[in-house]
């Protein structure tokens, strides 16, 4: 037999190619071996993108168009605007792609553990780090063409400018990418030298999930806020700060405008002097990122950085035994342990924390709204059986919100039970602890959080309200058994659809089965907040003591509740045993 | 020595998954005070032996008792009496040395002193004092590793069985292991560790057993396997013949 003979990879761009090509393929294999629903999805998602495009590239057209009404030039100058226009897209589109570029650097120079195995094959480092750079550069781009091109076409076709501002916009798009993607593969290194990565990864996700959610409600914020004419001059004021005749992005936006007017000379100089720059940028970074990633200098994590010490509280001796401590110890250890030992991993990941953030997010929005709306119900003139039903409801809506919110919260960490245990699994497996101590903990888990929630969220939103103790106390109750039964029915859905093969904790929960865990609980909520307010509304309208409707929809709700926060965990009692054994 | 007591048990033991059969009629006993070594192929059934012994997968037939207790039958009483240490460490990574040894201890039932004076002893046993308040994110493999030997000794159980205890440790915490193993095995404990590497097989183990496509093909003592072939033979020989050398020597060929 021959023995093979490695050959040396000696042309940079071949070897790029190679990896590149890379891949490429393993994108492919991906989606050529996900399952069909999965490829239904891509395809979705790309005509979705698609209609995402024209639909922008429409409403930029209509939007900008307006620019040359009367109307709006008694408000703003729309010279100055269109003149920004350009500059305030590119400017945004850098921030964008800095942001996503080093969540992409991240994973591919340090979370995906391959750079040690390219390092060590025959080609080049620069072929690799040019590989590494270029993958950075082509998604982010994608993704903030997607924004900022159908704009930046739209203003061209609105204002009619000539056809060479449209294959220049491209160009200064990618010089734009390549900016942000050098930049930001220096700062993952300096950022990594101090932090660790995974760590980095962690609140990188904490703070995106936290800034969609933040910028999705931002119309239910928005709706708080009164704004006037020169509030609104304030804004486009300084936002012009960003146009200075210092920055790139500037020059490139003014280029852009120049060519578009015809102005060839300058507008040409200005672009191709914003590439030259983007490009000596990129080669410096490439230079730098494969130096100090070579010398170690961001392989090793130094700067006075502390170890991360949990501190331990040491056991008291000779104290005496509180009544709570003494009642926690009424739990079997196991159940204690376990449920410590989850709120414990929760916390400290916040990968699991971006999970559970957004019901909080929205719990706090809807409080400051109800707190800014105050407590009126009714109006004078109504007649008095009207204003009292419309009472209850809102004061039921209360209710309702709270068990909503801390719904979400319960259903999330019940639907996460199990799984989250992942590969550390055999350690519960192989203890001596029985599945109804596991099932009891992991309901303690999803419970605790949910119940206080929605009955903080109550306590606060009915004293803003000034709602009477009864209807506070009604509240609570509902809270309290409604979402014990939300919590058996979530559970069991956490212990059917049990997923231990995760390695993202954001995908520990299935879709398939978290979709429908989701739809059987919210049908369980509304069907439990129907059972204890429907008789207290139905007797408030045919002029019966409400009181008495609220004890009847007790009588109902209560033992509804009990029998879902028990029998859906109970009757899948079995297949808790056989947890990880496929 | 005192009257051998048996403390794992496996009679005709069967794991099937699905048309392939993993594990086929294994038989075999560790007495206490005794280490068996279980030597086997990638492929072999090790893995899915050990953790049939642990009750983290249940056979598709046949019985095992560890400590007298039917694993299925009397998991509970079984997994008591037993430490596990598997392949991968794999442990909280959230929580620190300390709190996975209490939480260890909790699910064993100690109570919080004993708990406290084990944590301790253990710690300083495998010498992770330094690191016992820090994160187990930011341990390297070879603390893992320790991390997860020593809460498998939190309960000091009778039955101890690890699934390649030796990988990734640096000599002194390899040394350590053994050393530990063997005191465990002296006080009485039977030890069911799988291994790759046949001089630590040859060294500690009282008893040998191969394992080879599901099958047990052979057991003993070192004497006893010797017997098999030319009375001479090393553990290397004689698991290359059991378990096909001739596809050694083809790779040898290859690599030549």
């Amino acid at each position: 037999m021959s023995s093979p003979t490695a050959v040396v990879q000696a042309s940079l761009w071949s070897a790029v190619w190679k990896l590149l090509r890379l891949r490429a393929l393993i994108t492919f294999n991906n989606i050529r071996r996900a399952k069909t629903r999965s490829k239904i999805g891509y395809a979705i998602l790309g005509l979705l993108i698609l209609a995402a495009l024209a639909g922008i590239f429409i409403v930029s057209w209509l939007l900008l168009g307006l620019l040359r009404s009367p109307e709006v030039a008694r408000y703003i100058n729309p010279s100055e605007l269109i003149a920004n226009v350009p500059v305030w897209v590119l400017t945004a589109a850098f921030f964008g792609l800095l942001l996503t570029s080093f969540g992409v650097l991240l994973q591919s120079l340090y979370l995906a553990a391959d750079m040690d195995f390219l390092l060590s094959a025959p080609v080049s480092m620069r072929a690799v780090f040019l590989s590494k750079l270029i993958q950075a550069i082509l998604p982010d781009l994608g993704l903030v063409s997607l924004f900022g091109l159908p704009v930046l076409f739209g203003l061209g076709a609105a204002m009619k400018f000539s056809l060479l501002y449209y294959p220049l916009v491209l160009a200064v798009f990618l010089g734009v990418a390549i900016i942000a993607s050098s930049i930001a593969s220096l700062v993952v290194m300096a950022v990594v030298r101090l932090f660790p990565a995974r760590r980095v990864a962690e609140v990188l996700g904490f703070f995106g999930a936290l800034l969609s959610l933040v910028c999705s409600q931002s119309g239910q914020l928005i709706n708080t806020v009164r704004v006037n004419q020169g509030q609104v001059s304030g804004a486009l004021g300084s936002l012009s700060q960003v146009n200075s005749p210092w920055s790139p992005l500037a020059w490139a936006g003014q280029g852009l405008l120049n060519v578009a007017n015809g102005d060839w000379l300058a507008g040409l100089g200005s672009i191709f002097l914003f590439l030259g720059i983007s490009g000596g940028i990129f080669f410096a970074a490439l230079v730098t990122a494969e130096r100090l990633y070579y010398i170690g200098w961001a392989r090793v994590q130094v700067g006075g950085r502390k170890k991360r010490i949990v501190h331990q509280i040491q056991p008291r001796l000779n104290t005496k035994q509180t009544p709570l401590m003494a009642a926690a110890n009424l739990i079997p250890s196991v159940v204690r342990s376990v449920t410590a030992k989850d709120f414990r991993t929760i916390r400290r990941d916040l990968r699991n924390m971006s999970q559970i953030i957004a019901p909080l997010i929205f719990g706090l929005i809807y409080a400051f709204s109800f707190a800014r709306g105050g407590g009126y119900f009714g109006r004078g003139e109504a007649p008095q059986a009207f204003n009292r039903v419309l009472q209850i409801v809102i004061v039921d809506a209360n209710t309702g919100f709270a068990i909503f919110f801390s719904w979400a919260v319960l259903s999330r960490l019940a639907l996460m039970s199990f799984s989250q245990e992942g590969k550390q699994y055999w350690l519960l497996k192989s203890s001596p602890a029985t599945p109804v101590q596991l099932v009891a903990a992991k309901y303690w888990v999803a419970y605790i959080p949910g119940v206080l929630l929605g009955s903080l969220f109550l306590l606060m939103v009915s004293l803003v309200q000034r709602s009477t103790p009864i209807s506070i106390a009604f509240g609570l109750v509902v809270i309290v058994f409604g979402l014990a039964g939300a919590a058996g029915v979530s559970l069991a859905f956490g212990i059917a659809n049990v997923n231990l093969k995760w390695e993202d904790p954001r995908r520990m929960v299935r879709g398939t089965g978290g979709c429908l865990a989701m739809i059987v609980s919210m049908a369980y909520i509304a069907g439990i907040l129907a059972l204890f307010f429907g008789p207290p509304i139905i007797f408030s309208l045919v002029g019966w003591d409400e009181n008495l409707g609220r004890l009847v929809g007790l009588a109902l709700g209560i033992p509804a509740s009990l029998l879902c926060a028990v029998l859906p965990p109970r009757l899948l009692m079995n297949k808790v045993a056989l947890i990880g054994e496929e | 020595m005192d009257t051998l007591i048996p403390l794992i048990e496996a009679q005709n033991l069967v794991k099937r998954f699905g048309e392939k059969t993993a594990v086929d009629q294994a038989t075999f006993t560790v007495n206490s005070g005794e280490i068996y070594g279980f030597l086997g192929p990638n492929g072999a059934g090790k893995t899915t032996t050990i953790k049939m012994i642990s009750g983290l997968l249940r056979p598709t037939s046949g019985s095992i008792r560890v400590a007298g207790f039917d694993v299925q039958a009397q998991a509970l009483q079984a997994k008591a009496s037993c430490g596990y240490v598997p392949d991968e460490p794999n442990l909280y990574p959230k929580l620190t040395g300390r709190e996975l040894l209490q939480f260890v201890g909790d699910l064993f039932g100690l109570d919080r002193l004993q708990i406290n004076r084990r944590t301790e002893e253990l710690f300083r046993l495998f010498d992770l004092e330094e690191a016992r308040d820090d994160l187990i994110d930011s341990y390297s493999h070879g603390m893992r590793q320790k991390t997860a030997l020593a809460a498998a000794l939190m309960h000091d159980p009778r039955v101890l069985v690890l699934d390649e205890p030796t990988v990734g440790l640096d000599p002194k915490s390899a040394r350590l292991i053994k050393d530990i193993l063997r005191q465990m095995a002296d006080r009485g404990s039977a030890v069911f560790l799988s291994t790759h590497i046949l001089e630590i097989a040859e060294r500690m183990c009282d008893r040998i057993g191969i394992i080879y496509q599901g099958k047990l093909i052979a057991q003993g003592t070192m004497q006893q396997l010797r017997s098999l072939g030319n009375g001479e033979a090393t553990l290397e020989d004689i698991f290359l013949e059991l378990t096909g050398g001739a596809e050694y020597a083809e790779i040898a060929e290859v690599l030549k």
